[in-house]
């Protein structure tokens, strides 16, 4: 009778291709080129990645609605959590285990270590499309096509601000690392970095020539980094100053990443190339680029010991990278 | 007076399925109609009578000629898959390249390039007009508009196909739809059968879900026909030889068409060689892209090759969401890398499958969707509804391949050569299936002969055959 494609074994592959033919050319011409410890995958385009503070675990975030949590060595499926009633767009962990997933159908949704739906938060008035959580504390952002960036805490059904001022969909919001700072950006080209605790704005930033869709800010809070639809990375200070701008290689950025130690940045594009760049003298250097996935990459996310990289694509797939020391 | 014994059918497995009995009264005055509870085979109103005729018509109309119809649910991207504008603006042109295919002077996308290898067996309509611009299957199903239709409304070609052949080989439904319930009910319309009459509705053995099981048929319970025969033999024996003897004799003929083995061996793909199996595999049987449409899934083309060759004559499928506004959904072109090499893939198949077989003279392949795409991309990195021009792909039935049909302006806007109406491409399917639209008419249900397509305007596509 009828049978639904059938998942092969697992093993660590070389390929990360595994439902769809891969040009043959996109594999192995890195200058580095790498193995994938494992991969997964979801029904539909996997739009966020996330590792546990402790690194035990890996949550993915789908347009089939659903977030799932992984081994973080394994790849073996922990849990699926439902409930979404639209794509999930972004996935995140409190440092205290819980777990934030962000979602289309304009929710933020914040459940438990052992995959009990704690609360919803809903707000936004149009699709929410990125979301971002502190590293340390309950803070969290989003922002979505209603050009508004949320504020909330996990510790509270209650919304903790809004922030007007975009004027193009809200596709990046970025937390600094103690949630002091919220950075955010979209179709209006514009980067608005705001302070958390007053709801105000602190600075307007423009260079970028289109679309901001992806924004993170470094360990040390003092930098962060904004890429986009324009293909070229650019690094501020805390303060707004420009500090480099640069050529990422890849046509469209659609998302970047930094490292909990250190300074490391990873960014994932339209071209399916993940590429990790060292930050040193407020410049950031490619130190590696490999060809990861058939389509956009949506999602990167290092362990907390910037030891692998998880990268998330729109083939539905997740591959876990071990980079190298 | 009698009771009508009940059947219990689960006992072989077939449970879930509603065919509509005659009307017949008993003397008790209760029932006047029977149902019988037959697998998860969705007949789509498929009755006895309907039935009955279907087979009564076997070998009367025991022409070969098939259709496949592949319809990609929301309408395919004609300017990024085979009217490529290299010399266009970013923003019209897109993300694509086109390359050469073995048909000199004809191009196609680079994400199809095993379909660029099989050129010479393909013919292209790049100027499809016609569309009247719904999000819906059944213009395309019909070859006509949803608005101002005739009194029982307009059947699909495989309904009609249905009415005015019949079945080509016993015990396999003249047209099947492959099409598995949607979100949106629009995609997922198996054709209706209009005036023709629920007779000639599609067999429809996806239609109660996406996960493409024969649900709740097993072997077991198909192996059990002839005692499930016996149980109607004992029907019988109980019935009034006036009233229920003839409804005894419709069920046991009904049983033989809904568990006949050529029908369930077709959709079987288990029985199919598995080098040729691997040659389609690709997909999944999740709804494709934002959810709301079916699966992307080239099982459905080896079915549709495994049913024709049965001999079924039209058979539809579903394949794939197309309907790409762009974020936060993907962009058009994130959409395309998702499924055009599937696509790519499966068709290709298919044409090597029919070719290998020596179906390319008898079916014919239609792949098409209700409208093309914005020419401009969208500031979400989509491509909007443009019912102005579309595309459409055919090969096989022995028509005139390795061609292009028409041609678009400079950004694929409108026509520029040849505009092809989309009943031109009907009037080419009911030629193929040897259905003559100039003179064959169908009554509506107020008995007015219906011309299957305006045959004043639109003939079969000269180019094609």
């Amino acid at each position: 009778m009828w049978k639904a494609w059938a998942d092969p074994p697992r093993p660590p592959i070389a390929s990360p291709v595994r439902m769809f033919r891969s040009p043959p050319e996109l594999l192995g011409t890195g200058s580095m080129p790498l193995v994938s410890q494992y991969h997964c995958t979801h029904n539909n385009a996997v739009y966020g990645v996330a590792f546990s503070p402790d690194g035990t675990r890996l949550a993915s975030a789908s347009l089939d609605n659903q977030v799932k949590v992984w081994d973080g060595a394994t790849g073996v499926l922990l849990q699926t959590l439902k409930g979404h009633g639209d794509g999930v767009a972004s996935v995140g962990w409190l440092d205290d285990g819980r777990l934030i997933s962000a979602s289309l159908d304009k929710t933020l949704r914040v459940w438990l270590a052992d995959g009990t739906l704690k609360q919803v938060l809903p707000g936004h008035a149009e699709y929410l499309t990125c979301a971002a959580v502190a590293r340390k504390g309950p803070r969290l952002a989003s922002g979505g096509f209603d050009k508004l960036v949320r504020l909330w805490s996990a510790d509270s059904d209650l919304p903790q601000g809004v922030l007007a001022g975009h004027e193009g969909t809200v596709q990046a919001v970025a937390l600094s690392p103690e949630g002091s700072l919220v950075a955010s950006g979209g179709d209006d080209l514009k980067i608005r970095v705001w302070n958390f605790a007053e709801r105000q704005l602190v600075q307007t930033l423009a260079g970028h020539a289109a679309a901001v869709e992806a924004l993170a800010w470094f360990a040390s809070g003092t930098r962060f980094a904004s890429a986009g639809a324009d293909g070229r990375i650019r690094l501020w200070s805390a303060a707004g100053e420009p500090l480099q701008e640069l050529d990422s290689r890849s046509p469209r950025i659609k998302c970047l990443a930094t490292s909990r130690e250190g300074e490391w940045l990873a960014s994932g594009g339209s071209d399916g190339v993940f590429r990790i760049w060292k930050l040193a003298n407020d410049q950031l250097t490619e130190v590696l680029a490999q060809p990861a996935h058939r389509n956009t990459i949506y999602g990167v996310a290092f362990d907390p010991a910037a030891q692998r990289l998880a990268t998330g694509g729109f083939d539905r797939t997740i591959h876990v990278w071990e980079l190298p020391r | 007076m009698f009771a009508i014994p009940r059947l219990n059918l689960s006992r072989f497995g077939l449970s879930g399925l509603t065919a509509a009995g005659p009307k017949f009264s008993l003397c008790d005055g209760l029932s006047r109609r029977s149902f019988l509870q037959v697998g998860g085979l969705a007949m789509g109103g498929l009755s006895l009578p309907g039935l009955l005729d279907l087979e009564a018509r076997a070998g009367t109309g025991s022409s070969k000629k098939s259709v496949i119809m592949v319809f990609l649910s929301g309408g395919p991207p004609h300017q990024d898959m085979v009217d490529l504008k290299p010399e266009a603006p970013v923003e019209v042109r897109g993300e694509f390249s086109p390359i050469d295919t073995n048909v000199p002077g004809i191009q196609l996308c680079e994400l199809l390039p095993e379909l660029a290898q099989r050129t010479d067996k393909l013919a292209i309509i790049r100027s499809l007009v016609g569309s009247e611009g719904r999000h819906a299957a059944f213009q395309c199903l019909t070859g006509n508009n949803f608005e101002r239709q005739p009194p029982g409304g307009w059947p699909a070609l495989g309904a009609v196909a249905s009415k005015l052949l019949g079945p080509a080989v016993a015990g396999v439904p003249p047209f099947i739809s492959l099409a598995p319930r949607m979100k949106t009910s629009t995609w997922s319309d198996p054709g209706p059968a209009g005036f023709c009459g629920q007779a000639h509705a599609p067999f429809a053995p996806n239609a109660d879900q996406a996960t493409l099981e024969l649900k709740g048929v097993s072997k077991q319970g198909l192996s059990a026909r002839q005692t499930l025969l016996d149980q109607i033999d004992a029907l019988k024996r109980q019935a009034d030889a006036g009233a229920l003897a003839g409804a005894a004799a419709y069920y046991e003929q009904a049983f033989g068409i809904l568990t006949s083995s050529a029908l369930v061996d077709a959709l079987d793909l288990d029985r199919e060689d598995p080098a040729i199996r691997a040659r389609y595999a690709g997909g999944s049987l999740e709804p494709a892209g934002y959810g709301d449409a079916g699966p992307i899934l080239n099982d459905y083309f080896l079915a549709a090759r495994r049913l024709v060759e049965a001999g079924a004559r039209v058979v539809t499928v579903a394949y794939g969401r197309w309907d790409w506004h762009g974020r936060p959904h993907g962009t058009n072109f994130e959409n395309a890398r998702d499924h055009l090499p599937l696509f790519d893939q499966g068709l290709s198949a298919l044409i090597d499958d029919l070719y290998q077989r020596g179906l390319d003279r008898d079916c014919t392949v239609l792949v098409w969707g209700e409208f093309g795409r914005t020419p401009r991309v969208n500031k979400n990195g989509g491509r909007d509804h443009w019912p102005q021009v579309a595309c459409a792909l055919l090969t096989g039935g022995g028509l005139r391949t390795g061609q292009v049909i028409g041609a678009t302006n400079r950004f694929a806007e409108v026509p520029r050569e040849r505009p092809v109406h989309l009943q031109e491409v009907f009037a080419t399917l009911y030629h193929q299936l040897g259905i003559d639209v100039n003179h064959q008419t169908v009554n509506d249900l107020t008995g007015r002969p219906q011309y299957l397509v305006d045959h004043t305007r639109h003939q079969p596509i000269g180019e094609l055959i």
